[in-house]
């Protein structure tokens, strides 16, 4: 026992004396991995042992010790401690430090994960997962094993404006695809959460098209929010999948969304009546994949569509007649609709309350504002700092032996002449 | 069937004022999901260039991920 003791006080002089200089830590980072097996074994060691150190200066064996306290069976006292702890850790640490041991790291931010779930209070893991994130990345472009947890809190405690904070950033270094499917899916679900329907569009999109050998089912899922999305925002339904989807997409998605493809053509053909007897129809569906309240949505836009029509042939309509025309109840719905869409800038109208007539006007942007200069020039920067990026990855694939091998066995069964080299012989896999 | 845009001839359509008829010189825009990222021309050679094997239809990767949320989309008891 006092041996036992006097490792653990061991460990805890190493660590307060080789928190300093890169050297010191990466010798302390050495030590702590040949020792944490004893210290999961110690019986000695305890949350006091931790009152020994200073949580930012002492931050890779605070995560050591904190790492070995935590991990284990879940329960409702055990998260209930745990997590203040856990917390006031992850805001105090230093972020050179954890990155020295990032997927302990990870794996600590888990358990914290794991604890708010439990007492089903997810939103108290938002804050200091979204300052985990923070710190555990290296680069905005890269996207950490964190993003998917957060995401997931934040749609748990329906806290959309917090995890669209961490959906601006262009995410272009992946190590994991499971952790860019969750995110993109996520993602996407957080900004229809926002009515940010395109930005939805682009992250959906991103899962649906991504590499893979078998059906996945985070993409399964992202399309067919991705065919609602579709709908509601662009007003229409693509059957087929784009041309950069994989044959795994291409060839068995349509075999698991029967439903959603059903709704999509159904929305094509214009006939309110129609879809919502479809709706119906497929209720259960719909509803077992939680997508019923998009799909309510989807509805609702085919009016918003049909009227966004009826702008384009008249200039002033009465409410009576627009609600006729597109099938809707009542004037008054008609109204409702009206009104939502001018605040959503679909129209631009005035609305006679005397007389019920709408008068559709064209749209006063001049897109020479000073406001419409910013947004262009951002877009345009995005797109050059996008550009830039996509260079420097073709850059580096070139020389990438992997794929120079594999290019160098494919490039041997046509025959190019003269016009090209082979190439070398080392490369070849 | 009732068509959606109804054509009839009544005292009503007096007060529905029509817009000048104008020529489509540009053919419909495609949908956006295509100006969202390049065509490829060989899906082909991508497909060669990947790494495994067979495509699997049996079995869906991933199926154990988190998807229980509450259905927060509805917005038809908002208003």
């Amino acid at each position: 026992m006092i041996g036992a003791v006097n490792s653990v006080e061991a460990v805890i002089t190493s660590i307060q004396g080789l928190s300093g200089s890169p050297e010191d830590l990466s010798a302390l980072h050495d030590l702590l991995r040949g020792a944490q097996d004893s210290l999961r074994a110690e019986p000695g060691v305890n949350f006091s042992t931790l009152d020994q150190l200073d949580a930012s200066k002492h931050s890779l064996g605070y995560l050591y010790f904190l790492e070995v306290l935590t991990c284990g069976p879940v329960s409702k006292e055990k998260a209930a401690y745990e997590i203040p702890i856990i917390a006031r850790f992850i805001n105090s640490c230093d972020a050179g430090q954890i990155r020295l041991a990032s997927y302990k790291f990870v794996s600590l931010c888990k358990i914290l994960k794991d604890h708010v779930i439990a007492l089903g209070d997810p939103l108290r893991g938002v804050g200091p997962l979204l300052n985990a994130v923070q710190k555990l990345q290296v680069s905005s472009k890269r996207l950490t094993a964190l993003h998917p947890d957060v995401l997931q809190l934040c749609l748990q405690a329906k806290s959309y404006k917090s995890g669209f904070s961490i959906l601006s950033d262009d995410i272009v270094e992946i190590d994991q695809p499971r952790d860019f499917f969750l995110y993109s899916y996520y993602g996407g679900m957080i900004c229809i959460g926002l009515k940010r329907f395109q930005k939805a569009l682009e992250l959906l999109y991103n899962v649906v098209t991504a590499p893979m050998h078998q059906v996945n089912a985070i993409a399964l899922e992202a399309y067919k929010k991705y065919i609602l999305v579709s709908l509601i925002h662009n007003g229409q339904f693509t059957n087929t999948l784009p041309k950069c989807a994989s044959t795994a997409a291409q060839r068995s998605f349509k075999n698991y969304t029967g439903p959603y493809i059903e709704l999509g053509n159904c929305y094509n053909d214009g006939k309110i009546g129609e879809l919502e007897a479809l709706v119906v129809a497929r209720n259960a569906e719909f509803e077992e994949d939680k997508n019923l309240g998009l799909v309510k949505q989807a509805v609702s836009s085919l009016y918003k569509r049909n009227i966004l029509r009826l702008t384009q042939k008249y200039l002033t309509l009465s409410l009576q007649d627009i609600a006729n025309m597109v099938q809707l109840g009542s004037a008054k719905e008609a109204e409702m609709h009206v009104l939502q869409m001018i605040q959503d800038g679909q129209i631009h109208a005035l609305i006679n309350q005397k007389d019920g007539m709408v008068r559709f006007l064209e749209d006063p942007e001049q897109y020479k504002s000073s406001e419409m200069i910013e947004i262009m020039d951002s877009v345009i920067q995005r797109t050059i700092g996008l550009s830039k990026n996509l260079l420097a990855m073709d850059e580096s694939l070139s020389c990438d032996p992997l794929y120079l091998g594999k290019v160098g066995r494919e490039r041997q069964r046509y025959d190019f002449g003269d016009d090209f080299d082979t190439v070398p012989q080392k490369f070849s896999m | 069937m009732a068509p959606i845009f109804p054509e009839e001839e009544n005292e009503e359509e007096t007060k529905r004022e029509m817009r000048p008829m104008q020529l489509d010189m540009l053919s419909e825009m495609d949908d956006a999901g295509s100006s969202m990222a390049m065509d490829v021309d060989d899906l082909e050679a991508m497909e060669i260039l990947n790494e495994g094997g067979l495509v699997s239809d049996n079995k869906l990767a991933d199926a154990d991920f988190f998807n229980k949320f509450d259905d927060d989309f509805d917005d038809t008891d908002i208003n």
